[in-house]
């Protein structure tokens, strides 16, 4: 056993690298979080289902509606067994989720998210 | 109070490993296992110093009488354990004359020691196990402090393995690596003539196993024996319970003969060489040691690394994105540059340019630049730094532990020292670079018209 340096960063071992970037510097949610349900994310739309409402990325506010979404859209179905689309669709959520801040402070974070 | 012994022990262990490279844990261990009574087996190739060092482990010990034998299959009884008494044989008594034999000698070299036969194995085992040799109808005390015995391999004879169990440490001993080559050759062909420290008596050395008796094993060192014994089986490495019983002792001489009331995690560096039962085996409970116990392992922090690489993008990114759509800065520079043609005109053309340049540059608003802030934050204060603490804390209290050690080799410290100093340099590199992130992330331009039209709140009527 050795010093811990590298949790929770460690988790992007799990994850593909074209989704690195995106689960790292989205600013919502907490990172431990993100990292881990990026993974949850993943395997869901691989398999071609949403994943648990509880995998929202440690900002339940703010995945909800994305997550409605994708569902509407039926992307999970469109991503099942076609890793590079999943990933693709992981990317696009986590740069909707990262956009929030950026519509503050001219809207309130409620209409950001719903923005 | 440190004791007379262990404040001569530096100067004996100094004088033990002059000239000879690269043998500061054989050195320690010899002496180290003479002191609890134990014997050493030494390992490896011929020509490595390993009768040398027998040699100069009988005169670290005063009235230890030194006996030397290679071993082969055709090796006697005689050459031994001394001739039969042919008086005695008179008498119908059957009795070696064992006087300048192993039966009367302190220290003793064994060199190839499993070509023995036999009887010879038997003769030993006792002599090993007891101290005592049966010399015709009777049994006699012998005055051995330890053998050291030495092979170039470990037996695969299954009727060797009891034998080969009496050597508690067992430590393996190659030639001089290719950076200590050139020391080698440099030597002095005879040997410095440096003044001997006094010896260790026989009475110091019966006093060191009731102080031994009395050292402490605290809850920490216990702890880590138990979780080897878990890594140990993991690793298909099975030990005695005496091995277990003798490996204790072990730690508690070392902490005596230091003149410490306890045993502590440092002196568990010995473990290698009392549970591996192959020299192959030895770098790997070695490593066990330098990670699980000290954790002390040089660390690279390769995610913590693509952390920091993520937001060195993510602010390159950032810096160069342009003005979002609704900007016209675009064009505004490119009439400044087909309107400042004239050299004349290139001062004010570069101005211009430059202040459109920024105009162009995408403007982020105080949320966002907020969150970037806080993210890097937690990266750096919330991660890099209290790591950076934790691991320089640990370095501290490593130099600390390692003062006035005797019996861990200075290149096991020197080795340790470093590790740590690999990984406060990584970390210290990372949170430079988290540093120049932040600020990077500080100095992007702010959209200053976004806090500015902050809606005022609506009163919701019912």
């Amino acid at each position: 056993m050795t010093l811990d340096l590298d949790a929770p960063y460690h988790r992007l071992d799990a994850l593909p690298r074209t989704v690195w970037l995106p689960a790292l510097i989205a600013s919502a949610g907490s990172t431990a979080a993100r990292l881990a349900d990026t993974r949850r994310w993943l395997d869901a739309l691989h398999a071609g289902t949403l994943p648990p409402t509880d995998a929202d990325f440690g900002d339940a506010a703010a995945s909800a509606p994305l997550r409605a979404a994708v569902g509407e859209l039926g992307l999970p179905a469109t991503c099942r067994g076609v890793p590079a689309l999943a990933e693709q669709v992981l990317r696009t959520l986590l740069w909707h989720l990262d956009r929030i801040v950026d519509h503050q402070p001219r809207l309130d974070r409620a209409a950001a998210i719903g923005r | 109070m440190t004791s007379p012994l262990a404040a001569r022990l530096p100067a004996l262990v100094a004088h033990l490993e002059t000239d000879l490279l690269e043998r500061g844990a054989a050195v320690r261990l010899g002496l180290l296992a003479a002191l609890a009574g134990e014997h050493v087996l030494l390992i490896g190739p011929p020509g490595t110093a390993k009768s040398e060092l027998a040699r100069r482990l009988h005169r670290a010990f005063a009235d230890a009488r030194y006996f030397e034998r290679l071993l082969t299959r055709f090796s006697t009884p005689e050459e031994l354990f001394g001739p039969l008494s042919l008086k005695a044989l008179e008498d119908d008594r059957y009795e070696r004359l064992t006087e300048g034999y192993l039966p009367t000698a302190g220290v003793a070299f064994l060199d190839e020691v499993f070509k023995a036969n036999s009887a010879i194995l038997n003769a030993l085992l006792t002599l090993l196990n007891e101290r005592e040799f049966d010399n015709g109808a009777g049994r006699t005390r012998t005055p051995l402090i330890s053998v050291v015995a030495a092979s170039n391999e470990v037996p695969v004879d299954e009727s060797l393995h009891a034998f080969y169990d009496r050597f508690l440490l067992r430590v393996p001993v190659q030639p001089v690596s290719d950076a200590a080559f050139g020391a080698l050759l440099a030597l002095p062909a005879l040997p410095c003539g440096g003044a001997e420290p006094a010896p260790i008596a026989r009475a110091e050395l019966a006093a060191l196993g009731p102080a031994a008796a009395r050292v402490a094993l605290p809850e920490d060192v216990l702890g880590h024996l138990h979780a080897l014994r878990g890594w140990l089986a993991g690793q298909s490495i099975a030990v005695s319970d005496r091995r277990w019983r003798q490996l204790v002792a072990l730690l508690r001489v070392a902490a005596a003969s230091e003149g410490r009331a306890a045993a502590d995690a440092l002196d568990l560096w010995l473990v290698p060489y009392v549970v591996a039962h192959e020299p192959a085996q030895v770098p790997a409970v070695a490593q066990w040691f330098v990670e699980s116990v000290l954790q002390a392992a040089p660390q690279d922090a390769p995610w913590l690394s693509r952390a920091v690489e993520a937001f060195e993008a993510q602010l390159q990114v950032e810096q160069s994105a342009p003005a979002e759509d609704g900007d016209d800065t675009a064009g505004k520079l490119a009439l400044a540059r087909s309107v400042g043609g004239a050299s004349e005109g290139n001062a004010m053309l570069r101005i211009v340019s430059e202040t459109l340049e920024a105009q162009s540059r995408r403007r982020w608003s105080p949320v966002h630049l907020a969150a970037r802030l806080a993210q890097v934050d937690e990266v750096l204060q919330g991660k890099a730094r209290p790591a950076r603490d934790a691991v320089s804390a640990r370095a501290v209290a490593l130099a600390r532990a390692l003062e006035g050690r005797v019996w861990l080799p200075p290149e096991l410290a020197a080795r340790l020292r470093a590790n740590l100093a690999h990984t406060l340099g990584v970390l210290d590199g990372l949170l430079a670079r988290l540093a120049a992130v932040r600020a990077g992330f500080a100095a992007l331009p702010e959209d200053a018209s976004l806090a500015a039209e902050v809606p005022a709140p609506v009163a919701l009527s019912a």
